[in-house]
């Protein structure tokens, strides 16, 4: 992608830039899944199958799981409209705000770059400055998103690939052929395998990573701009919040320290008789003693 | 015949088969509520509640034959809940028809308000005052720990710092040693040692510092990708695979309710978790320390028995079966079973297995 200058409407540019850049990865993604079942389809009719109703059945299985898997693939969420969005369905649980991506444009990223990089004047346009670095942010996020998901779109393109080569080799022989159900086994198997490859890939753990840190930093960002904002009416900051959980925490320490401790010397006064029980109790404070 | 793909006839005679089964499906999914998916049953009390940890004693099914009692430390990641799924799968019931004194603690439902707890709190205070309320409770000396998985490395770090509590220690499917998934390298295991050495410090601390927590629903997603075709089909192919049979599918949502009821972990031990153990691999080779001591392996001194699963994706066998010579006992047994990480509890023919193995061990060294 080529970059521009600004128009003079970022924000209306910005939306075409993503546009762009979206329909861009979607076609290229979407071409690699084509081009897997379009194999595969070649593999299937160049042999011969049984007739037999449960091979059937089974085949009608391997279709729709052939179909469900490209739907998780290339499934939009509920509420989201228009293109799909690859890969969405295998970024788990990361957050939606990470995961919920359109696309990038360098010249866009850029240009924010440029704006939160400029000379820092006090008193003036720091939440500007701050709205743009997380802006920025967003955008190495659909970058990062983008990469990563092409990355699994190749790995799904490769068991496409690897499923029709093997169904190929068996046909080509004519030995060995696998009936719908087994062919169901096959491609869920080889599938599996090329997945757990991926994973294990520096490409996938690199791309992952990549996003999680992007994700990362810009929920950081995001919430600093959020706190610049609520802080000044007097509401609570989420980093504030965290101030009084972790001085609760170590008074709850200290205090469960005391009460060991506090234990531990009622029971050697001399009035209390020694007994199993209390020797248990002492025992049980030496951990508060030894603090 | 010979043909390529099913013809179209074919095609609407299974795809009415198909939709049939489907909304078979639908209505008996919607005539089951979820309590009527119910997990661990087994009647219990409780006896002590800290902050927002419990311990359960259970109510004992037959007559004692171990006097010493035993409690269940599990792991944070997931819930005590899988070792009592239920009643004809459960290793708790098979512990008490035994005639084992069980108790177990709930870690509760961490938020992100216990971001800090770090995991000393857990073993020098939560797991420390467990042992005392058994204690107090029964008259007892010492207690038998049972950790699983995450609460295994807790009980063997509570038994190193406290080993004149502890009567013996058994461990069920504990990773010890993070590293030697490398030694021997399965496609299928170790997905989350490969995973979390990919991570560096700095991207542990920031995911704390953002949520919190670690939360249950991200190591949920880690968890799918270690069996992800499987995770793909289950609610497509397995789920209609067990919907006309009712025990099938009751079994299935039983499974289902306990996955899905995955806490968070709270954000201090998680990343202790991570880098101390995942990352630099301190508890093996004795330079992990809890609370300023030192979590020091030959100091456990009590009987130890090692239990680990032959399948175990998530906790690959090599790094569970790494104690010998490292501890302060002479008394070690390390025992291989075969099964999967929750396979080990849940599977029918786990049943005789576990629980007898763990209670006859168990009855040979009863104080």
């Amino acid at each position: 992608m080529t970059s521009s200058p600004m128009s003079s409407d970022p924000w209306e540019e910005m939306t075409r830039r993503w546009r762009e850049v979206y329909q861009e990865h979607a076609a290229l993604a979407q071409k690699n899944w084509q081009d897997g079942q379009t194999q595969l389809a070649t593999a299937l009719a160049g042999g011969a199958m049984s007739d037999r109703p449960a091979s059937a059945t089974a085949l009608a299985e391997l279709w729709r799981s052939w179909t469900t898997f490209g739907g998780s693939l290339w499934g939009s969420p509920p509420g989201v409209t228009g293109e799909a969005r690859p890969g969405a369905g295998t970024l788990g649980a990361l957050p939606e705000s990470v995961s919920l991506s359109l696309a990038s444009g360098g010249a866009v990223s850029d240009a924010l770059r440029r704006m939160g990089e400029g000379p820092r004047l006090a008193d003036v346009g720091a939440s500007e400055r701050l709205m743009t670095r997380v802006m920025e942010l967003w955008l190495s996020v659909q970058k990062s998103a983008r990469h990563y998901e092409s990355v699994v779109a190749g790995a799904w393109a490769q068991a496409n690939t690897r499923f029709a080569e093997r169904l190929a080799q068996r046909y080509g022989t004519g030995t060995d052929i696998p009936d719908a159900k087994e062919s169901l086994k096959l491609w869920l198997d080889t599938a599996n395998q090329v997945l757990l490859e991926t994973h294990r890939s520096e490409k996938f753990l690199d791309a992952q990573r990549q996003l999680l840190r992007d994700g990362m930093d810009f929920m950081l960002a995001e919430r600093e701009f959020v706190e610049a904002l609520v802080e000044p009416a007097g509401l609570p900051t989420r980093t504030e919040i965290d101030e009084v959980h972790r001085s609760v925490h170590e008074l709850k320490r200290r205090v469960k320290a005391l009460e060991r401790a506090s234990a531990a010397t009622s029971l050697d006064q001399p009035s209390v008789p020694a007994t199993a029980a209390t020797d248990r109790r002492r025992r049980a404070t030496s951990k508060g003693q030894e603090q | 015949m010979p043909m390529s793909i099913p013809n179209a006839t074919e095609l609407m005679r299974e795809a009415a088969a198909f939709n049939t089964k489907v909304a078979a499906g639908m209505q008996r999914l919607g005539t089951i509520k979820d309590e009527d998916v119910e997990i661990a049953t087994t009647p219990k009390d409780e006896i002590l509640r800290t902050d927002k940890v419990t311990l359960y004693r259970y109510r004992p099914l037959t007559e004692s034959q171990i006097r010493t009692p035993v409690l269940i430390a599990y792991s944070l990641i997931g819930r005590h809940t899988m070792t009592d799924l239920q009643e004809d799968r459960s290793l708790v019931r098979n512990l008490l028809n035994k005639g084992v004194d069980l108790w177990v603690v709930d870690w509760g439902n961490p938020s992100r308000a216990d971001r800090w707890l770090s995991i000393d709190d857990y073993v020098s205070g939560y797991i420390h005052d467990c042992v005392t309320a058994m204690l107090d409770a029964t008259g007892a000396e010492k207690v038998n720990l049972l950790g699983i998985c995450e609460g295994g490395v807790f009980t063997l770090a509570y038994a190193a710092l406290e080993p004149t509590r502890v009567n013996s220690l058994s461990l069920l499917i504990t990773p010890l040693d993070f590293h030697a998934d490398q030694n021997d390298e399965e496609l299928e295991k170790g997905f989350i040692n490969v995973w979390s050495r990919s991570l560096t410090k700095d991207d542990v601390d920031r995911m704390i510092e953002v949520w919190g927590v670690m939360p249950g629903e991200f190591m949920g997603s880690i968890f799918a990708m270690l069996t992800p075709v499987r995770s793909a089909t289950k609610y497509n192919l397995d789920l209609l695979n067990v919907v006309d049979d009712d025990r099938k599918f009751l079994n299935f949502l039983r499974m289902e309710k306990w996955l899905s009821d995955r806490p968070h972990h709270p954000g201090e031990a998680a990343k202790e978790w991570l880098k101390d153990l995942y990352q630099d691999n301190k508890l093996i080779n004795n330079a992990w320390q809890l609370g300023g001591r030192d979590v020091d392996l030959t100091r456990v001194t009590m009987p130890v028995l090692n239990i680990y699963a032959l399948d175990d994706h998530i906790i690959p066998p090599a790094t569970s079966r790494v104690l010998s010579g490292k501890l302060g006992t002479n008394d070690y047994t390390e025992l291989g079973l075969p099964g999967g990480h929750i396979g080990l509890f849940v599977s029918a023919k786990s049943q005789d297995v576990v629980g007898k193995g763990i209670v006859d061990w168990l009855s040979e060294r009863d104080a």
